[in-house]
């Protein structure tokens, strides 16, 4: 039988580094859904993602 | 018990890619985790984890396809077959469709639980200034790290907090 499963709630502090590192995380994920809606170009999410301090660059894509 | 047959992936790296029947193109990707978690130690091998559709084909939104959650499971199943690795789930919060998301993801991964018996998935609601996630933590039951990558997950290592 299935049964419904609570998920736990944490609350981070401020400069946690686990916090920290889902932010950096979520906000990757944003950038990467604007480059590819065309919102922003390659070299445009390149430059934001080094702005927000992740270490992460992108190649042209390779046609499929 | 869902078990469809998957769809035959392809690797490009920790990229995965597969076409559906219908024609839609999607991409399954493991991006390291040493790009975000700079604090945890090295040897931990934290990949984040991300779905997303490259094309539509002639399609309006993705039809709805049980082959494709069999298909990423076994993606799932295939990364983690290295125990070491490990992976992190984020469900985007920015158009409040997070829960959603949880939701399917679960129901994807409790469907399939027979194909993947040695991988557990831990869950987590957090929140961290302004941001409220849902996130998941998957791992393979025999990876060394097992319960560090737990328990960081669920914030409980005190040691990389001091300093604040």
């Amino acid at each position: 039988m299935n049964k419904k499963k609570k998920i736990p709630t944490i609350h981070l502090k401020s400069g946690s580094p686990l916090g920290e590192a889902l932010k950096k995380m979520v906000e990757h994920k944003r950038l990467r859904e604007r480059y590819w809606v065309g919102e922003i170009s390659l070299v445009e999410l390149n430059q934001l993602l080094k702005e927000k301090g992740i270490n992460k660059q992108y190649e042209p894509t390779v046609a499929l | 018990m869902n078990q469809q047959l998957p769809y035959s992936f392809r690797q490009q790296g920790n990229s995965y890619r597969f076409q559906t029947d219908k024609g839609v193109y999607y991409n399954v990707e493991f991006s390291e985790g040493s790009f975000y978690f700079t604090a945890f130690p090295a040897y931990l091998s934290i990949f984040e984890f991300s779905i997303s559709v490259i094309t539509l084909g002639d399609n309006i939104t993705p039809p709805l396809d049980h082959r494709v959650e069999s298909t990423v499971v076994s993606i799932l199943e295939f990364f983690l077959s290295n125990h070491e690795n490990s992976i992190i789930y984020t469900c985007e919060t920015l158009d409040n469709r997070q829960k959603a998301r949880h939701r399917k993801f679960d129901m994807w991964f409790n469907q399939n639980l027979q194909a993947i018996p040695d991988l557990e998935k831990h869950d987590a609601f957090i929140t961290y200034e302004d941001l409220e996630i849902i996130s998941s933590l998957i791992v393979h039951r025999r990876n060394p790290h097992k319960d560090e990558l737990v328990k960081i997950f669920f914030d409980q290592v005190d040691e990389f907090n001091k300093g604040e």
